[in-house]
């Protein structure tokens, strides 16, 4: 799957968070029932940062430029981290296309 | 603008997480959030304080509390309110304020915990929602929770997960002081 600049994506319904000890744990849920036992996933205070950009009122290109702007590194620089994450989470099911 | 003292960390890739990793705080934390979300949970109990309701690795569900109420006989999830590690034990006694709980495998009742601790009640052990043990039939529940206040059924626990006799029950005649 590939991400495109100008697509918007936004947080699943599908998904419970909540953040422990500075990361942010990911709980997907089937069927209405959260499952502890299967894959449970996490984001440190960057992987954060871009989730909470994820509104599906922002395009990726836009996200890029925020969160270069909040560190201060280029945007080529960042752009490939910040893809990478958005693509790994489309792939989860834990972001959706808008 | 002046730059940003901040650095990214390159590592903010998604991460699996090993739910066996999370300290009871933390995994009553997770537990209490996806509860109060109005979804179920379920996930790998630690331990044999209920055994052998549940035992170490049953995979058990909690639920949110919605059309009925907690009583005595349910085996509740709660997070303590001293230490907040997350519990899973059977009420034995409550009011309308607080709760005692016990481990079925326990002679001793839990501390009384205020009522809005509990988070939910288990509604199923390793995918069964029809227990054995009473998790959810009202009329076991009521017999099972008087044989576990009186230390029947934590015996019988004892003697089916060591096979022998609790020590309690056995009488020492120990010699008297000469005076």
């Amino acid at each position: 799957m590939t991400i495109e600049l100008n697509k918007h994506y936004r947080v699943s319904e599908k998904i419970i968070a909540k953040e422990i000890e500075e990361e942010l744990v990911i709980v997907p849920l089937k069927a209405g029932v959260g499952d502890l036992d299967s894959e449970i996933y996490s984001l440190n205070s960057t992987g954060i940062s871009i989730w909470e950009k994820l509104t599906g009122t922002r395009s990726v290109d836009e996200i890029i430029k925020m969160v270069s702007v909040e560190y201060g590194v280029p945007y080529n620089e960042i752009k490939f981290d910040v893809i990478q994450l958005i693509k790994d989470l489309v792939d989860k099911g834990i972001v959706v296309a808008t | 603008m002046p730059p940003n003292t901040q650095t990214p960390d390159k590592n903010s890739q998604l991460k699996s997480v090993d739910c066996l990793s999370l300290s009871s705080i933390n995994l009553g934390a997770l537990v209490k959030s996806v509860v109060e979300a109005g979804q179920g949970i379920q996930f790998r109990a630690k331990g044999n304080s209920m055994f052998p309701t549940i035992k170490d690795g049953d995979l058990i569900k909690v639920t949110q509390y919605t059309e009925i109420s907690p009583t005595a006989g349910d085996v509740v999830a709660y997070l303590d309110h001293n230490t907040k590690n997350l519990i899973v034990h059977r009420i034995v006694d409550l009011t309308s304020d607080i709760f005692f709980a016990k481990g079925d495998s326990c002679f001793r009742k839990d501390r009384p915990q205020p009522i809005n601790t509990i988070i939910g009640y288990i509604s199923a052990i390793n995918h069964r929602e029809n227990n054995l043990w009473g998790i959810n039939h009202r009329v076991c529940k009521k017999y099972y929770t008087f044989f576990l206040k009186i230390g029947i059924i934590p015996s019988i626990a004892y003697i089916l997960k060591f096979k022998r006799i609790p020590i309690l029950f056995l009488q020492k005649n120990t010699p008297k002081k000469i005076m």
